[in-house]
């Protein structure tokens, strides 16, 4: 397959700043750090890390809501970071974003068809084009074009995640950022959400970058998985493998927090190590791995500089210096 | 779904057509007893002001000198006669004509210029600092202080006045719209509104607008009381409205010589400064129900 869009080196830093007039900088975020991935055409690639892990910014940076700082996208062989207005534009129509809140992320005082019309008429489309056009994503997504003139706070959560997912695609994207998609939603109509994605991911040729922090998910719905955590890139690898035969010993102790439920005694080691990841020592200033501070199995090299990301057999890579490049 | 009710959906749509704001913003108001009551006063007053010389018994600045200080009841003068033998419910009629100019003009138009600045503040950051800071400048001063210097600068007059009511109220409406912008812009809509390429005015414009302009509207609402006290309060001054015009704020304070013999001549007026404020306040509350989607379906359907 080929690569849809290949980042090298991306970071990004978030600086707080003070004042108005005269800012100074009181604190940096590096938001995400060096990273580099690939995403094929056609695939699905899964992000899992904690929160704070950089993951949406990845996704925003993809999309140019959020400027990196340094490193490299090509989006199917263009550089997107030196794209002017006019090529932005354009890259608008291939690369679209569906939200976590659905309701929050459709403007609450248009009706749904507005919500829907708004890209098309970004666009310059006629009217009763527009209209058209409407009621067929509507239909593409499941729901009742007849329904479209009710306001979003009329409609559940799950028709409000497909009205925004209807809206996405009204340009005929061939890349969604999925920001937490289902994460809003009841497990109930999670299911029937992420079906209705791997329908269109299908019958549309997409492309997505599907962000979550629900391990289960994208297990089942991706099929290939990167973890982040603070920023860095820490595995990538098929889903199935990186489930499986977790790498990285943040990785493992991720997955651990993964609730059970059958084995109930779990329960309590799984809110433990959640608990362990969430409040671990702020990580060490200077370059260092950034699971240092928390790992069962640190040696004293894992301080002094990042391990790289090695790619091993079967496509996987992996940040971590247990594991010595095989090729 | 079924082609069925894709079908059936399709053919209910010209019935159950999307009703417009004001549809709902009529019944709103309408359904709300307590609205209609506000709107009935506003009507009312406004109605008085429009058709004051046929339905005022008697001229304005006519003066019986033997009729002076009679109080509210007596035969042909039902609210009273003033110090100078003026009929009070004539000049009552009559003064609603400046009053209720003097509080909603300047009142329409502090938001005509509040809003946009206040949208554009949050959108621009760094413009957003200089309009608010320079708000804060006209803040330091107190409302009326402000008015009073600036209406003593232009001098005398109703349209004077005017201008330095404006001037005041720029500062509250605008912090008022400047908070409610910069909650919106972080709406994850406005963020899915700059994905899908719409460029920064028709963002502001068309997708934060509707939300904004509902807060300015009922603050605007609500402020309409403390700028007619206020207009009264630079007439008083001999910077508004000039005597012997009827208006209700200089009424009031004409009233207030002879508060202990005949308290009629200021509490008249000033009661129906106050009906009017509240009538207005009233009507801010219920507006904002029914301006907004997600509650105004509920009033309405609540009161079929």
């Amino acid at each position: 397959m080929k690569n849809l869009i290949e980042i090298r080196n991306l970071s990004k830093t978030f600086r707080v700043r003070r004042g108005s007039f005269l800012r100074r900088e009181i604190s940096e975020n590096p938001a995400v750090s060096d990273i580099s991935i690939d995403i094929r055409k056609g695939e699905i690639l899964g992000c899992v890390g904690g929160s704070g892990s950089g993951k949406s910014t990845l996704g925003r940076m993809i999309l140019r809501l959020i400027e990196a700082d340094s490193g490299s996208i090509t989006y199917a062989g263009a550089d997107l970071r030196s794209f002017g207005p006019a090529e932005l534009r354009l890259h608008r129509r291939r690369a679209q974003i569906v939200f976590q809140d659905p309701l929050q992320s459709l403007n609450p005082r248009r009706t749904v068809a507005e919500n829907v019309a708004r890209p098309l008429l970004n666009f310059g489309m006629r009217a009763e084009e527009v209209q058209a056009r409407v009621d067929e994503v509507l239909q593409l997504v499941g729901l009742d074009p007849g329904q479209a003139y009710r306001y979003p706070h009329e409609f559940s959560g799950g028709q409000c995640q497909r009205i925004a997912i209807a809206r996405a695609l009204t340009l005929e994207p061939e890349f969604l950022f999925l920001d937490e998609p289902v994460s809003a939603l009841d497990v109930s109509i999670q299911a029937q959400i992420l079906t209705l994605l791997r329908d269109l991911q299908v019958k549309l040729g997409l492309t997505f970058l599907f962000v979550s922090h629900d391990l289960k998910i994208v297990r089942q719905f991706c099929d290939r998985t990167m973890v982040m955590y603070r920023g860095k890139l820490l595995e990538t690898g098929e889903s199935d493998q990186v489930y499986r035969q977790p790498l990285h010993p943040f990785t493992q102790d991720f997955l651990g927090t993964v609730l059970h439920l059958k084995r109930d005694n779990r329960w309590e080691a799984a809110a433990e190590r959640a608990e362990d990841l969430e409040s671990a020592a702020p990580a060490m200033s200077g370059p260092c791995c950034p699971y240092v501070s928390n790992c069962q199995q640190r040696m004293p090299e894992c301080a002094r500089a990042m391990p790289a990301l090695r790619t091993l057999h079967d496509q996987r890579s992996v940040a971590c210096l247990l594991y010595p490049a095989t090729a | 779904m079924s082609d069925v009710s894709l079908e059936t959906g399709r053919r209910k749509q010209p019935a159950e057509k999307r009703r417009s704001n004001l549809y709902f913003v009529w019944r709103g108001v309408l359904g709300d007893p307590v609205a209609r009551i506000a709107v009935g006063i506003i009507l009312i007053f406004f109605l008085a002001a429009v058709f004051a010389p046929w339905i005022a018994p008697w001229p304005p600045n006519e003066a019986d000198p033997s009729m002076r200080l009679r109080p509210p009841g007596t035969p042909g003068h039902w609210l009273g006669v003033d110090n100078q033998g003026r009929d009070i419910l004539s000049r009552l009629i009559y003064g609603a004509r400046y009053t209720l100019l003097c509080g909603i003009t300047p009142v329409v138009l502090g938001a005509v210029i509040s809003v946009p600045l206040g949208m554009f503040g949050a959108w621009y950051p760094v413009a957003g600092a200089v309009i608010m800071r320079s708000m804060d400048v006209l803040f330091a001063f107190p409302m009326a202080l402000l008015a009073i210097l600036l209406a003593a600068l232009m001098g005398p007059g109703i349209g004077n006045m005017m201008i330095a009511l404006v001037v005041t109220l720029i500062p509250y409406n605008t912090r008022v719209v400047y908070a409610a912008a910069c909650l919106e812009r972080d709406q994850a809509y406005v963020e899915a509104a700059r994905a899908m390429a719409t460029p920064g005015y028709k963002i502001i414009l068309s997708e934060m607008m509707p939300n904004v302009i509902a807060s300015s509207v009922v603050y605007s609402c609500t402020i309409v009381g403390a700028v007619v006290i206020t207009a009264a309060g630079l007439s008083f001054l001999g910077l508004g409205v000039q005597p012997p015009t009827a208006e209700w704020g200089i009424m009031t304070s004409e009233g207030r010589n002879f508060i202990f013999n005949a308290p009629h001549i200021a509490a008249v007026p000033g009661l129906a400064i106050t009906i009017l404020v509240m009538a207005f306040n009233l009507l801010g509350d219920s507006l904002r129900d029914s301006l907004d989607p997600r509650t105004r379906l509920m009033l309405i359907k609540r009161r079929k």
